[in-house]
């Protein structure tokens, strides 16, 4: 058994799934991984990325056993890493606490002794230097894959089961029928928080942006802020934290492209932003950009549509 | 029901500055705020001239949150390619007592509020009065929007800005006129401190007041240009009817001053940061409604207590004026069980109703055709006679110029002069 | 059932300075998640007869947001005297540690997802290790089964984990239920209502951060061209041989200029006809 590298990246796997930002998390640990979870010598046949790849099967996914579980083997890692995916965000601060290390949660790159995290719904970016053991989280879609690896052999290693109090697991629920649509549609048309004048009702612009959507044979898709509000439903949000989404055209109203956002983007072929701010990131990032108010050009649009 | 001496609607500064006074005499008074923070709603150019505060707290400028104090008014006269500007800096109001400030309006008003809560008012915010409550034809309180939020008062205090709507509701106010109000549109653009220091030759917190004539085309108005920390505020003041008439939008006639060749090079590389748009009370002392009736007193802008005209933009410091006159009516009601007839003799004798009384004509002279269009023309060609160099034609002579520049504007001499008299009988 | 709920720093908003990356506290917010936690809360108060006690972690500032909790229908508020200053972005887990030495014994602790001054959502985590709960991480929906509260939460590509908690637990809820609204009498009375303070603990070790600058995005690897010609690898790489307009920014639009814009674009993409 070979012992632990200097950087490691943690993916947590559920029934041999890996999860959004596993490779992108290896291959910014320089290729060494250790897949827990279940079903991880399935999902070790899945990294690209990888050069070495341990794995610790478990029985169930739960953060506080895992972390029980994995802590003893970290010793000689300084660095540890994990996707910011539903899962990493859950485990990262757990391991962080029982290993007795600061956490870097957020981070869009890690070295090996800075990190530059985002902060403030990722308008700043802050770059941290440590020199201890560290836990850090990488947001998915920051950096990208280049060259695939053929999947190495993965080396099981022995850890005795930790416990704690964890929640009992009832079921896991298949996304939603929306949720599907929204992943398997090749357009689809974003509202972001710049959709929603201050103090107007978001929830009928996000319908207006739905019938639109169908008019153009697109799905509706949304950012964190109009979920939070409640103007769509947490199955329209696309994200790191959302849905997972990769059409061929995307047209996002009034978003500002945030990397929580835009990871959960795929690589649409076209894509265009429709915002008064030339410089977001999401205007920065698109085919054509559009300066222009976005609830008036909805309207507009709307108004197109029953005239057709 | 919540009962109280006395609620105040709106904590805008005619509100904030009549709670205070109701506070500081030891009144129960409550002041509403619809938005979530004083201020969060508020639409200004940017230039408070706050010497009023005086009434309000000695030395106010050491803790006043300001982004510059104004050293520096210019008066500029547009025509499409020309411009004609009265420049005027004093090192004088860049110490105490000042002059004009320039300042955020969320910190101002958050500021003002909360000196109002130190002497002992209520803030509520998020809380919105939907109607007033009536007794045997007095007003006896206020309905808000939210559950058991009926208030009884023994007097209202309407401070809720331009729309008036509690005025309104009790019956104080026809409706809305729109002859009477024009339209505000703002733009803050960002620009690095040491550059807007550079172009408006300012340093340190020194700040600098542009307003600006014949920069709105065919609509009667005004615009204006003022200097924040690391912030320019552009904007322009329209008429509701002649923009109606032009079918044109705010937003281009905005853009077309932005991009003037005078006004351009100060903006250039700046980056938009926020667009708002308000109404403003235009009409000056010959509109403002009754200012009182049994159990309330309407204070501020719902009064119509703002000084717009074209080049002036002077709305603040006639909120806290009346409203501090507004709270002290208040508070003596209460206390003696009088009425509240006294409101206008107070506003009377501070400079409030003073200066609007004087400056009644002033709207109507300073929106009329003439100011509007013809003189700042006539004024810009008159300036380009003189300081063009004709050689090798001799100089004209510049009564000759004057004469000849007026008559291709269609100027008479003897409407100039009226309305020169005119104004300086109400400016002089 | 003993519920608590922890409401971040003073519901502040954080503005970034575009030029700078300077950080400031101009405009305040609400954040969507805290309210949504708080309304929870209430509603399984009300169904299990139990308490609600709202908990902060910050300045003075910070008893505005818990007023307006009390005001809402909690019934205790307390306050961990706690100042970490804005530029400590970097770290994670010291309002953590401090809230639970502060939390009384309680069967549920709700939280936001992440807080209103540009957290990570690190925080219910940490607070469950320090308290040896159970937890459940991004919760879209929250329902009583029995006396066991079930939680649906958030897994990758739109699954949901359902989840039955022990007690204690900790659960940080997404946005989108909305707060109740206070009656009047309650926001008055919540302005006199005392709120206990107790001593925070001051994180022992701060993050070196090295700088603070606004957001620039990372460039993206992609995989290699799978040309079989230098030259075609080539070609593939400047993107020469796919029919590609470069970017472009048009504008200011106006809304019907832009409609054709857009419409125009889909056009010339083959989206429509
Ligand atoms: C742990 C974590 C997980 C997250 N997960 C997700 C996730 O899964 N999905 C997600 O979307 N977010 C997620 N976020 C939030 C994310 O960081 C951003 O806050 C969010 O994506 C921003 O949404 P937005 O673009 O709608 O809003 P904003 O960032 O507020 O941007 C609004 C945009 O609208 C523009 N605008 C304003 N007015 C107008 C107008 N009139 N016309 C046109 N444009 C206008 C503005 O210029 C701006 O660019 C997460 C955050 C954290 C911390
Ligand atoms: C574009 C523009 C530029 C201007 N520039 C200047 C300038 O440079 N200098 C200057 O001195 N003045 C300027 N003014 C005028 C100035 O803004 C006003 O005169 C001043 O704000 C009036 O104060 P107020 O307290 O009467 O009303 P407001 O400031 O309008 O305050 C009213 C308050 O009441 C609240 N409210 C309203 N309705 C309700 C309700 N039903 N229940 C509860 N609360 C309610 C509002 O949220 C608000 O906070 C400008 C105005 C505009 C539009
Ligand atoms: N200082 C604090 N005081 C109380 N609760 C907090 C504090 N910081 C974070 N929380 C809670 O933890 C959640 C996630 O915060 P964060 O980890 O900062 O994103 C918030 O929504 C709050 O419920």
């Amino acid at each position: 058994m070979s012992a632990l590298p200097d950087t490691l990246a943690i993916v947590v796997v559920r029934d041999g799934a890996l999860p959004a930002g596993a490779d992108e998390t290896v291959a910014e640990a320089g290729g060494a991984a250790l897949l827990t979870g279940t079903g991880t010598a399935r999902a070790a046949k899945e990294l690209s990325a990888a050069r070495t790849t341990w794995t610790v099967e478990s029985d169930v996914v739960a953060p506080g056993s895992l972390a029980a579980t994995l802590a003893p083997l970290l010793g000689e890692v300084r660095v540890v890493l994990l996707p910011a995916s539903p899962d990493g965000r859950d485990l990262a601060p757990r391991l962080a606490f029982t290993t007795g290390r600061p956490l870097h949660a957020g981070a869009v790159q890690c070295g090996t002794d800075t990190a530059d995290l985002s902060r403030v719904d990722d308008r700043v970016q802050v770059r941290v230097r440590f020199t201890g053991p560290v836990v850090v989280t990488l947001t998915p879609g920051v950096r990208g894959v280049g060259t695939p690896l053929p999947p190495p052999e993965p080396v099981p290693l022995d850890a005795a089961p930790g416990t704690a109090r964890d929640a009992e697991l009832v079921e896991v629920r298949p996304p939603e029928p929306e949720t599907v649509e929204l992943t398997e549609a090749r357009r689809i048309l974003g509202g972001g928080a710049g959709l929603v004048r201050p103090g107007e009702d978001g929830t009928a612009a996000m319908r207006t942006l739905t019938e639109v959507a169908a008019w153009l044979g697109a799905s509706a898709g949304a950012t964190r802020v109009v979920t939070d509000a409640g103007w769509a439903g947490h199955d329209r949000q696309i994200g790191t934290t959302g849905v997972v989404v990769d059409p061929d055209l995307y047209v996002a109203f009034g978003i500002s492209g945030a990397t929580q956002h835009t990871g959960g983007l795929g690589r649409p072929e076209h894509v265009v932003s429709i915002n008064t701010d030339p410089h977001c990131p999401m205007t920065a990032m698109a085919d054509l950009g559009i300066i222009a108010d976005a609830p008036a050009v909805l309207a507009e649009l709307d108004r197109r549509r029953r005239d057709d | 029901m919540t009962e109280v001496d006395a609620v105040v609607v709106g904590a805008g500064p005619a509100g904030s500055a009549a709670a205070l006074e109701l506070a500081r005499a030891g009144r129960s008074v409550l002041l509403l705020e619809r938005g979530p923070f004083p201020g969060s709603k508020n639409v200004y150019g940017g230039v408070v001239y706050a010497r009023v505060l005086d009434e309000v707290l000695p030395e106010w400028w050491r803790e006043v949150p300001v982004q510059r104090w104004v050293t520096r008014r210019s008066t500029m006269m547009l025509t499409g390619h020309q411009a004609l500007t009265v420049d005027f800096r004093t090192e004088d109001w860049g110490s105490a007592p000042y002059n004009g400030m320039t300042t955020f309006r969320a910190d101002f008003d958050s500021w003002l509020a909360g000196k109002a809560v130190d002497a002992g008012a209520r803030l509520v915010t998020s809380t919105v009065a939907t109607d007033v409550l009536r007794e045997n034809g007095r007003i006896v309180g206020v309905r808000t929007d939210r559950p058991d939020g009926d208030i009884r008062a023994k007097v209202v205090i309407a401070a809720d800005g331009v729309n008036a709507f509690l005025a309104k509701q009790a019956g104080l106010l026809p409706g809305t006129d729109p002859e009477h109000q024009t339209l505000g549109v703002k733009e803050t653009l960002a620009l690095p401190r040491a550059t807007i220091d550079e172009r408006f030759g300012l340093s340190g917190d020194q700040g600098a007041d542009f307003e600006i004539l014949g920069c709105t085309g065919d609509i009667a108005g005004g615009g204006f240009l003022y200097t924040n920390r690391d912030t320019v505020s552009v904007g322009v003041v329209l008429s509701l009817t002649d923009l109606a008439k032009s079918g044109r939008r705010p937003e281009d006639v905005l853009a077309d001053l932005k991009a003037h060749p005078a006004i351009a090079p100060y903006l250039r590389g700046a980056e938009l940061k926020e667009y708002s748009a308000h109404l403003i009370p235009e009409g000056g002392y010959r509109s403002m409604p009754p200012l009182s009736t049994p159990g309330m007193l309407v204070t501020g802008d719902a009064a119509a207590m703002c000084l717009a005209a074209g080049i002036w933009l002077e709305g603040v410091n006639f909120a806290i004026g009346s409203g501090l006159a507004a709270g002290r009516t208040a508070a003596e009601a209460v206390a003696t069980g009088g009425g509240l007839d006294g409101y206008r003799k107070r506003l009377k004798s501070s400079f409030v109703l003073a200066d609007h009384e004087r400056l009644q004509r002033a709207p109507e002279l300073v929106l009329s055709d003439r100011v509007q269009q013809q003189y700042p023309k006539l004024l810009c060609d008159f300036a380009q006679g003189v300081f063009t160099v004709g050689n090798p034609a001799p100089k004209p002579r510049l009564g000759k110029l004057f004469r000849d520049t007026a008559a291709r504007h269609g100027v008479r001499l003897r409407q100039l002069a009226a309305d020169a008299w005119t104004g300086l009988r109400t400016f002089g | 059932m003993r519920i608590a709920v922890a409401l971040s720093r003073s519901w502040q908003r954080v503005e970034v300075d575009p030029l700078t990356g300077a950080l400031g506290t101009a405009h305040r917010g609400e954040t969507p998640a805290e309210h949504a936690a708080l309304e929870h809360a209430l509603r399984l108060a009300e169904l299990t007869g139990g308490s609600v006690h709202v908990l902060a972690a910050g300045p003075p500032e910070t008893e505005e947001g818990l007023r307006d909790a009390l005001a809402a229908g909690a019934d205790r508020a307390t306050r961990v005297d706690l100042d970490t200053p804005l530029n400590s972005l970097a770290h994670n887990g010291s309002a953590a540690r401090s809230l639970a030495a502060a939390l009384p014994e309680t069967d549920l602790v709700l939280c936001g997802d992440r807080s209103a001054d540009g957290g990570t959502g690190a925080t219910p985590a940490f607070l469950a290790a320090h308290l040896d709960a159970a937890q459940a991480l991004g919760v879209v929906h929250l329902e009583l089964d029995g006396d066991r509260v079930v939680a649906h939460r958030r897994l990758d590509g739109g699954a949901r984990e359902v989840l039955r908690l022990p007690s204690p637990a900790v659960v940080s809820v997404e946005g989108g239920l909305r707060l109740r609204r206070a009656p009047l009498p309650a926001v008055l009375a919540a302005r006199e209502a005392e709120i206990a303070v107790v001593p925070g603990t001051p994180p022992d070790t701060a993050a070196d951060v090295v700088s603070t600058r606004p957001r620039t995005p990372r460039p993206r690897a992609y995989p290699p061209p799978s040309g079989d010609t230098a030259h075609r690898r080539v070609l593939e790489l400047t993107g020469a041989l796919v029919d590609r307009t470069p970017p472009t920014v048009v504008g200011p639009l106006e809304p019907a200029a832009a409609a054709d814009e857009l419409l125009a674009y889909l056009r010339r993409q083959g989206y429509r006809s």
